[in-house]
């Protein structure tokens, strides 16, 4: 057996070694997409269920997915071991060159944070045009710009959007990317279910577009039945694109547990882990557990659909509160996903443009478990008014005021740490400081609709539409725009400019501040969400709203102008260490090579070490190995 | 200049004193949602301004904090310099958190001792339908309570006076100073009755007897909206012509309802309404 | 045009798209490093999966206790027969025996554990179509609607389909354990499977509890 080279062409195979090779590449998994939707749709209406042709749309996308999985490569290595041959588990799609390695199958953790960035950042800006839309319909109060099915439509499409972004966001970029790094280790634990968890997004992303082609679908994220049933073949949309990100959300998690769990380098005990693993640590708890639940409940509903049962019909046996109770109690953990990891990065970066150690580290550490934990006992606080029993309401109102107190440690440690620091004013600073002003305006709001008898007027308002901007978009958005300023020249050797930075940063929060703050007066005006038309007494207020959700929108094309300008037109490459703080992946070079670590280091301090008069270096890259 | 913890900490502690006292007066000059039509508006009216009042010291402590933060720890200009080797302190953090528990533990008490000041616009599910009272009292505070049962359907309400033959009628009348139990339906997709001015929210699901109370002090009109999306016309599903009026002023309405009623062949009165119901036991 | 920050590889080690050599071995990926990753991946997914079956038996529950319009059995339902489903369930627990038998005499003798392992097998499918069967005999239309119908239907309907996907993995075992000159079956992944395989029967285990006699 010939021994390592990485010479040009390699040693001839020999017998033990012949492999199948099946000529993967997106190519063929669009074309197999394309086909398997085809045989998918034949297939099912081929059944002959009585359904409206529903069962055909769902085995249609389903066949389509998974023949794109296919023809992408992920076949590749289990056939490989269903006919006995012998693999190395090493990085596949190291032989495409240039942005090719981004638009195929690769399973180095870097090229797939990237690539999730993309994503992420593409459909974001789908979301949002679903968004501006909403806004310019709501601009009268019984004129529309689009009939209202077409409304109901945008709203869904603009709210399941920001939903898939929300939910990995930071994971999926910064935690594939730089999780590795962080813990000292060349590797992910199960590097193609990493590259799994990414290649279930675009079908996601491409089946949501997709929905107004079929009608698209009039639930809003949160899918509702009876109306579900009523909806017609978009909501078949739904039901995949949602499963699609909840396994992706599975088997995300899975891999990362693992990966912090068994891969630390020496030196890096659970105590000494930087607060941002941490983040996607217990949201990747939250997701790996909560997710098979969203799963099952999407699968009872596509039954429903295509095969008639009745799961969620009350003439036939079954009930709205089933559906109720299984998607919120997957619900309130994925918010809680949402912004587990955006306390991460916020509570990582504020120490290192503070220049001072993470005050209360294990205090916060015990502040995200607590909110992981509590997370599963409160998503009966969605159904307040819904008809649950009464005697719950009590426990879901004190488990609901509780989760406030492991939430508030946040801003506890930031305050810590920020007391006497010497404190830089960067961009990615100024994001972190704009999410603790939002994130206050969020969680005290929820405190709000935490409280039943306050939360009857409350619920299904604007208020709670502003309550969960606020924090998502104030709050999650707002950290992973300082994530992507921070990283940014470590991620793509090139660096953002930062007047445009600042100007992005003053520009979204006035706008995100004027746009969102009159909707909570709204709510407790009498506004339902979700409407097309409204008390005309609102009609100044909502087109207020409307004109700083324009200048908002326009904030973030500014941004956008900034990463495409900088990305792609700036030849100049950043310095390794533009921050000069102290964490492991700004001590190597930019570029990065293609193996992170040539000797796995060992962890001699914290990550937050600032202060000291000698400091020693964050990690020790360990003895030269002994000459042959 | 480096000055002392006890400095910084003073100024902070007088700026907050001072604009968290003015945040208060302010707070409680406001008039506040639902309003004072019942007592269940009062109650909520007064417990959203509570809640205001005690957020109000905790937002201006927060962004005063940050403000002072940044411009008195900021790092000179150009400069690298390391802020001091703090790591914690163990009694701070217990007292905040000790601090936040206290607070939050004694809004959930008040909030759960409303709900259990018996009813509060909030509901429970009832298997068991009221009994068709055929005559009697409209329900006053002492006497028997006010049936009134709203069907939600796509795109209207529709409300049946259980204890005067099941009449129907499409706009909500109700008497002053009465104790009213609303039985909340739906016939096809989940809705949710939501009278504004009187406190009163609770979702109309098919095949489910949703009770919520609610007991009137005054008259006058009140908005009744759709709080669950139920589809194209959710945001056209409501109503202004809900009205409080007084005991005299009721009887004369309804009484004319059921001589409007007797040639509708209306359904029978049921708490909840399928489209095929089945009997127990077959 | 910058193409990301991440360095390409000098040239390419691979001489087919997608297939390393095993000439390109390299120390992290050490096989000790795999079996733990293996072992603590496989128990968080099983832990996963548990979820998931759960919300299958919490829709049984609660439909069952509410009984809307009393159409948790619709009139006329036979109770699907207790013996089919017990063949069921023992055909999956003898499968998920045979395996471990079967992976506990993997090193040493490669010929049992690949007896094992076949007869494993033929046990997950007959199992398979013995559910199949009962799917096309059930005393129930479930396209009629009620509660207990669409339960039973879906719940054995997503275990089914684990059970396709596990006997796929299984003839991926076998297949690793073929004379193949140096490569065998890694031990430690044996006993990750057979965690998988335990975990699907007693999954079918309680479902046949539930779904047949409560």
């Amino acid at each position: 057996m010939a021994t390592a080279t990485m010479g040009s062409g390699g040693p001839a195979l020999q017998a033990s070694e012949r492999q199948m090779v099946l000529p993967t590449n997106l190519l063929t998994g669009i074309v197999l997409a394309a086909a398997g939707y085809y045989v998918g749709v034949q297939i099912g209406n081929g059944l002959g269920f009585n359904d409206q042709l529903n069962t055909g749309v769902l085995l249609g996308y389903t066949f389509g997915t998974l023949l794109f999985l296919v023809g992408i490569g992920f076949a590749n290595y289990p056939l490989a071991r269903l006919f006995g041959w012998p693999i190395a588990p090493q990085s596949a799609g190291d032989e495409y060159r240039g942005a090719w390695r981004f638009l195929n199958l690769s399973l180095d953790h870097k090229v797939i944070g990237i690539q999730y960035l993309v994503a992420m950042l593409m459909a974001m800006f789908f979301g949002g045009i679903g968004a501006m839309l909403i806004r310019t319909n709501l601009l009268s109060p019984d004129q529309l710009v689009v009939p209202p099915d077409k409304y109901l439509v945008l709203v869904s499409m603009h709210s399941v959007m920001m939903i898939f972004v929300a939910s990995a966001a930071i994971v999926g970029p910064f935690g594939n990317f730089f999780v590795p790094y962080m813990i000292g280790t060349n590797r992910m634990a199960f590097p193609r279910l990493e590259a799994l968890s990414f290649w279930l997004v675009p079908p996601a992303i491409i089946i949501l577009l997709a929905a107004p082609l079929f009608g698209g679908f009039p639930t809003g994220w949160t899918g509702y039945a009876p109306l579900s049933e009523q909806a017609g073949q978009g909501f078949d949309s739904y039901i995949v694109g949602f499963t699609l990100i909840g396994t992706a959300l599975c088997v995300s998690g899975i891999n990362m547990l693992t990966t912090v769990i068994s891969l630390r380098a020496p030196g890096m005990t659970w105590t000494r882990l930087p607060i941002f693993v941490w983040g996607v640590f217990s949201a990747s708890i939250l997701g790996t557990f909560a997710a098979p639940i969203l799963a099952s409940a999407l699968i009872m509903q596509g039954l429903d659909r295509s095969m008639n049962t009745s799961f969620f019909i009350s003439s036939n046996g079954g009930s709205p509160y089933l559906w109720e109770n299984l998607f919120w109690f997957f619900g309130h953990p994925e918010v809680y996903i949402f912004i587990l990891p955006a306390f991460g990065i916020v509570m990582e970066l504020i120490p290192h443009f503070a220049r001072k150690p993470l005050w209360g580290y294990k205090t916060a550490v015990v502040g995200l478990l607590g909110v992981t934990l509590l997370s599963w006992f409160v998503w009966q606080h969605h159904l307040f008014v819904s008809g649950i029993a009464p005697a719950l309401r009590p426990f879901y109102m004190l488990s609901t005021e509780m989760i406030s107190i492991p939430t508030g440690i946040v801003f506890l440690v930031a305050f810590g740490t920020l007391w006497r620091a010497k404190i830089s004013m960067t961009v990615p600073m100024l994001f972190c400081l704009g999410f603790l002003f939002n994130f206050l305006i969020g969680g005290l709001s929820g405190v709000f609709l935490s409280d039943v008898p306050s939360d009857v007027t409350l619920h299904g308002s604007y208020f709670s539409m502003a309550h969960f901007h606020f924090t998502i978009v104030g709050g999650e958005i707002f950290a992973i725009i300082a994530a992507i300023y921070y990283w940014f020249p470590k991620m793509t050797g090139r660096a953002l400019n930062m007047t445009l930075g600042k100007i992005h940063f003053w520009w979204m929060m006035i706008a995100f501040n004027l746009a969102f703050m009159p909707l909570f007066a709204a709510g407790i005006l009498d506004m339902p969400r979700r409407v097309s038309t409204y008390a005309p007494s609102l009609q100044s207020l909502n087109d207020w709203v409307s004109f700083w959700a324009y200048l908002l929108f326009a904030s973030m094309l500014l941004f956008a102008v900034n990463v495409i300008w900088s990305w792609f037109f700036n030849a100049k490459v950043a310095p390794a260490d533009p921050w000069h703080v102290r964490s492991i992946e700004w001590t190597l070079p930019t570029p990065l090579p293609r193996r992170n670590f040539e000797r796995i280091p060992t962890f001699t301090s914290g990550p937050y070490d600032y202060g000291q008069p000698s400091p020693r270096p964050v990690a020790d890259p360990g003895p030269e190995p002994a000459p042959a | 200049m480096i000055r002392p913890n006890r400095t910084h900490a003073l100024r902070l502690l007088i700026a907050w004193a001072v604009l968290s006292v003015i945040g208060v007066v302010i707070g409680l000059q406001l008039s506040l949602p639902p309003g004072s039509q019942s007592q269940q508006s009062i109650d909520q009216s007064g417990l959203l301004k509570l809640m205001i009042i005690l957020s109000t010291p905790v937002f201006v402590g927060v962004v005063l904090f940050i403000l002072y933060s940044v411009f008195a720890f900021r790092q000179k200009r150009g400069a690298l310099e390391d802020g001091p080797r703090s790591y914690g302190n163990l009694r701070l953090q217990v007292a905040w958190v000790a601090i936040t528990a206290v607070v939050v533990l004694i809004l959930a008490g008040i909030g759960i001792s409303q709900l259990n000041a018996a009813a509060n616009g909030t509901n429970f599910t009832s298997s068991s339908a009221p009994a068709l009272a055929t005559s009697g009292d409209v329900g006053t505070t002492e006497g028997h309570a006010l049936q009134v049962q709203v069907i939600a359907q796509q795109w209207y309400f529709t409300y049946r006076y259980a204890d005067y033959s099941g009449v129907e009628s499409l706009h909500l009348m109700l008497p002053v100073n009465a104790n009213v139990v609303f039985h909340i339906t739906s016939t096809d997709v989940l809705h949710s009755f939501w009278a504004y001015q009187l406190g009163v929210k609770a979702d109309a699901n098919p095949g489910v007897d949703n009770v919520t109370y609610v007991t009137t002090l005054q008259t006058g009109s009140f908005t009744v909206r759709c709080a669950e999306l139920c589809g194209i016309w959710h945001g056209a599903m409501s109503d202004t012509s809900g009205a409080v009026v007084s005991q005299a002023d009721f009887a004369t309405w309804i009484t004319q309802l059921q001589k409007d009623n007797l040639s509708i062949p209306l359904p029978p009165y049921a708490p909840y309404y399928f489209p095929s119901p089945r009997v127990k036991g077959t | 045009m910058a193409a990301g920050n991440v360095a390409e590889p000098a040239a390419p080690a691979f001489t087919h798209r997608g297939m390393p050599t095993l000439a390109t071995r390299s120390p992290e990926w050490e096989p000790e490093v795999d079996a733990r990753v293996a072992r603590v991946g496989t128990r968080i997914w099983i832990v996963a999966d548990v979820f998931f079956f759960a919300a299958w038996f919490f829709a049984f529950f609660y439909l069952r206790a509410l009984n809307n319009n009393y159409d948790w059995l619709p009139a006329g339902t036979t109770h699907p027969t207790r013996g089919i489903g017990a063949v069921i369930v023992l055909l999956a627990i003898a499968s998920a025996g045979l395996y471990w038998a079967g992976a506990r005499t993997v090193l040493a003798q490669r010929v049992t554990a690949r007896l094992f392992f076949w007869l494993a097998l033929i046990a997950g499918i007959l199992c398979f179509g013995v559910q199949i069967y009962e799917f096309r005999n059930l005393g129930f239309d479930p396209q009629q609607g009620g509660g207990y119908p669409s339960v039973f239907v879906g719940l054995k309907g997503v275990w089914l389909f684990q059970l396709t996907g596990a006997m796929l993995w299984l003839a991926a075992q076998i297949a690793q354990t073929r004379p193949m000159g140096d490569v065998i079956i890694r031990p430690k992944s044996a006993v990750i499977f057979g965690n998988f395989m335990v975990f699907l029967a007693a999954i079918a285990l309680v479902a046949y509890l539930v779904l047949y006699f409560v």
